[in-house]
This record gives structure tokens, sequence and C-alpha cells, in this order.
């Protein structure tokens, strides 16, 4: 299920409500995962089972990134299931810098 | 509304008129209150011209706003001991542009970082006022945009509803070219029970850049304490923009900084809270909630209490914007479209200080009958509602508008100058926590 994906995006959990949008991803292929099961684009028919150790959950707004910034996603739905990227460590971004001005 | 006489310029009666306190009644008459004014304030076209904005603008502007600006101020004057507040309401509209010496360039906005572009079937405001915002424009366009030209190219072939839904769900800052109707009222009052009405109220400020802290700053000057909150890590971004104009804002304000995300912190925040007689915040819904503060809780615990809440489009949309694109939307480059076929930029961030001066005045109003209410304004509401009804025919009162302000010999208004010290973030952590 590895593919390369493209900013803009939006993939679906299969076992959750979560939905994300890919921000910014390295061209290689990527197997992106929401609580252990693949992610897919467009929403599930019907949710598969969520795996307990995969069920960190996922907020609404908040965007993910690895640590070398390499890759970065937001969530646009969120849900019960974590999002993983195999092969890299992904977490909360912290919030947008303040405008000095608009 | 008394009909001017005529436009012979050189009458003084034209010169002055009851714009102002025709929109100061209809305010207050609004908020419940029974204080009314009887002054006539300077000809709409006069008040746009010496606020500074016609020059920023570069065109005269067919609507009442500036005047209507003064009203909102001659309302609060009203409710209020009027020495330490500003002498005009338009005034304030004009304040930072004219400390930065800013115009607008065509269709870019006064500050550069914002542009009018064509669509597919319309036009839109883009206003990517954040460094990070460049980044998400790959996935808010779905093709590589690096720069105003990619994207000026990219946005030609998309529809505007599409480009707009994209964008709210990305949290950029993307308006329609429109002019919605004016809204029936500017705000929504969820009303709890009422309490004591404190001289000195305290406020416990979370907003940033302009809007709210201008409220905070008005009520400052007539007697409330106010604590500034910010992030450690997220200060207010106008700190790092003009200091005269950061300082004309927020002097006279304590500065407590907490971090949202440590829970001893947050216990912090929920303390100072409820201590709150006010609260003034401008975040998106879910950043609270997700921090697990409801407004409703605060005030229902505290009889009084008034929250007051400032979103760009109303709560339900979960949609941000900025005083430049939310000027676009509720509907000025419209109106500039129509009176001079020229799609541009308004003012400067037109809808932070209109919105700020209303919120003043609305928690004000509360304040004085006994408070206890949670208080929503949408920047949209509010700033389409204070251009009032529209002239039938744009390009004529423009005309005629400028026609009046030609002739003014008059200077711009005086400038403010700030109250109070200006504090460092956190600078008074150790009195209040």
């Amino acid at each position: 299920m590895s593919q390369i994906y493209k900013p803009g995006t939006k993939l679906s959990s299969t076992v959750c409500k979560t939905q994300i949008m890919v921000l910014r991803a390295p061209a290689e292929e990527l197997t992106i995962t929401c609580g252990g099961a693949p992610m897919q684009v467009g929403d599930p028919e019907e949710l598969g089972s969520l795996d307990s150790a995969q069920a960190n959950g996922t907020l609404v707004g908040k965007r993910y990134t690895d640590e070398a910034e390499s890759m970065e996603f937001l969530c646009t739905r969120g849900g019960e299931g974590s999002v993983s990227v195999a092969g890299y460590s992904i977490d909360i971004k912290a919030a947008k810098k303040l405008p000095s001005s608009d | 509304m008394k009909p001017e006489s005529s436009f012979d310029v050189s009458s003084e009666t034209v010169l002055q008129t009851s714009h102002a306190a025709d929109y100061a009644n209809k305010l207050l008459s609004g908020l419940g209150c029974a204080e009314r004014v009887d002054r006539l304030s300077d000809h709409p076209a006069l008040a746009w011209k010496r606020s500074g904005l016609l020059d920023t603008t570069k065109l005269m502007l067919s609507s009442p706003l500036a005047s209507h600006a003064d009203g909102a101020l001659m309302a609060l004057k009203a409710l209020s001991s009027q020495a330490e507040l500003p002498k005009s309401g338009a005034l304030l509209m004009g304040e930072r542009v004219r400390l930065r010496g800013l115009v607008r360039q065509g269709r870019e906005s006064a500050g550069g970082l914002g542009r009018i572009l064509d669509t597919k079937d319309g036009r839109i405001a883009v206003n990517l006022v954040r460094e990070d915002d460049w980044d998400l424009s790959p996935a808010w366009l779905e093709d590589n945009a690096e720069d105003w030209a990619d994207i000026t190219r990219i946005v030609k072939t998309r529809e505007s509803d599409d480009l707009i839904t994209r964008a709210s769900e990305l949290g950029l800052a993307v308006a329609k070219v429109e002019l919605p109707a004016r809204p029936s009222d500017w705000l929504t009052i969820n009303r709890f029970e009422s309490g004591p009405t404190s001289q000195s109220p305290l406020i416990v400020d979370l907003s940033s850049l302009w809007a709210g802290p201008l409220a905070s700053n008005l009520l400052n000057l007539i007697g409330a304490r106010v604590i500034k909150i910010e992030s450690p890590k997220r200060p207010d971004g106008a700190r790092s923009g003009h200091e005269g104009f950061y300082s004309l804002l927020n002097a006279g304000k304590d500065c407590v900084a907490l971090d949202f995300k440590n829970a001893g912190d947050l216990g912090q925040l929920k303390g100072l809270l409820s201590e709150a007689n006010i609260v003034i915040e401008a975040s998106r819904p879910r950043a609270l909630q997700q921090l697990g503060i409801v407004a409703e809780e605060f005030v229902a615990a505290k009889p009084g209490m008034i929250w007051a809440r400032i979103t760009a489009y109303g709560r339900s949309e979960n949609r941000i914007g900025f005083g430049d694109d939310i000027g676009v939307s509720a509907g000025l480059t419209s109106l500039m479209a129509d009176a001079y076929d020229e799609p541009c930029f308004v003012g400067d961030a037109i809808a932070d200080p209109v919105s700020g001066l209303h919120l003043a005045l609305a928690i004000q109003a509360l304040r004085l009958q006994g408070g206890g209410a949670v208080l929503d304004i949408s920047m949209r509401d509010v700033l389409r509602y204070a251009m009032g009804d529209l002239p039938a025919d744009p390009a004529k009162t423009a005309r005629e508008w400028q026609t009046i302000a030609n002739q003014d010999n008059q200077p711009l208004y005086s400038l403010r100058s700030p109250v109070g010290a200006v504090k460092a973030s956190g600078a008074d952590n150790g009195k209040w926590l």
C-alpha cells in the first residue's frame, strides 16, 4: 500500500473518523496508517477494527510532522486512531507563529 | 437621518452631519441602554479623509463607515466618563497605517501581504500573513505554488468557492469579493445571571494583534484593569510589529505568560479566568475546547461575568480571517469595484479596529447592566453592519464625497499617545500567579 503522496491529497482512516490532508511529503513511497490500518483516499463504507496499541487519537486542526519535518499532515477530522508512517516517528507540531501585522 | 441640505461644500451645515449620532443611538438602543447622544460630527467623507484612510486607500469610500466608527465611540463615551477616551472613532481605523506610513499598491493590501486575484468565476482576496502560510499553498492549490505569480496563474483556473473551502480547511485567510446583505444585528448575547457592577473590573484578555487588544485598551482607559495573557512560545505577534502601535494598544496592561500545554500553567490560566469579571478571546472555538475551557461554565459559576468571543465569520464557521480579508468579505472591495471599477483593499486591516471599538461598547453596556453574558461577535458581521445601508449609486456618492474631501484643509486627526507602561510578556507573572 505504499505510494508517493502529493500535497493536498486527503486520506481517511479505515478504522475511525480520522481524515488528514497531506501538506508536504518526500518524493518517496510512504506507508501511512491510522489505528493500525492503511489510510485511503475517500471514506470507507464500513470501519474496520482499531488496533488498541495505535489509538492515541488525532485532533482536528493539529498538524503532524516527523522529527526532520520532511513530511507534514493536517488533521481535517479527528478520530481515535494514531496516524503513523512506516519508518518515521510522527507527532503534533507547534501552532503557527502569529503574524506581526495583518 | 437628517438629510444633507446640499453638496455645497462652502456650507458649514454640510460638513457636520448626524451620521455618527444616529448610528450611536441605534447601537445604544439595540444594547438596551437609555442613554442618547445628540450632536453633529464630521461628514463621513471628512472622517474618512482625516482618519488617514483616504490616503491609504487612495479612493473615497461611499459608505458612512468612518462616521459610524465615530458613532460607536460616541456611544461608548455616553456610557462612561469621557475624559480618557480618544477624540474620534475614525482616528482608530487609521492609527497603524499612519504610524507605518503605508499605502496600498494596486491590488495589494497596505501591509503588502494580501492580494486580490481573479478566479475562474469571480475574485478572491488571499492574505498570506504568516511565514508558514506559504508552506501550505501547495496543499491548498494541489500544485506547486512558490510565489505570487504561481498563485495568480493557478487561481485563475479555479472556482472561488472551492478555493475558499480548501483554504479554510488549511487555516489560510482567503475571502470572496462579494457584497453580503447587511445583517439585522452585529452581536449575539447569551444571558446568564447578573451580578454586582465593579468600578474597576478585571479583564483577562487572551486575544492578540488588533481587535481584542483595542477593546481591552478602550476599557482600560475607562477604568478596567487588564491582564494580557500570552503563551511564552507564541507571544502576541504585534510585539514584533510597529512598536509605537503596539504601545498604543497595550500600554497600561499587566502581562502574564502561561504555557497552555503545561498542566500547571493551564491550571493557573483557569484560575485567572475564574477571577476575571471580563474575558476577551479571539481563538478558534476548538482551541479552548481542546484545553477543556468552556466559556459557559465559567460564566455560569460567576454571576455578572462577561465572556466576549471574537471570530472572523461566526462560531459555526471554523474559518480564520484577518482584518484585510474580512474587509473584503464584508463588501468593501465590491463597493470600490462598483464605484471606480477598481477592486482593492480598503483601509488597513479595517475589520480589526471597527470590531474592537464595537466590542468595547458591547462589553461596557453589558457591564452597566450587571453583566452575566457570553457575547459573540463575528468581525465580518460587525463590519458589514457598520458599513450601513449602501448608496443606490456608489459612483455618484463617491464623486460627491470626494469633492467634499478635496476642499478640506484640516489636518488629519491627532494621533493618540500611549497611556501607562508597556510591559514585556510575562512581566507580571509574580503579581498574578
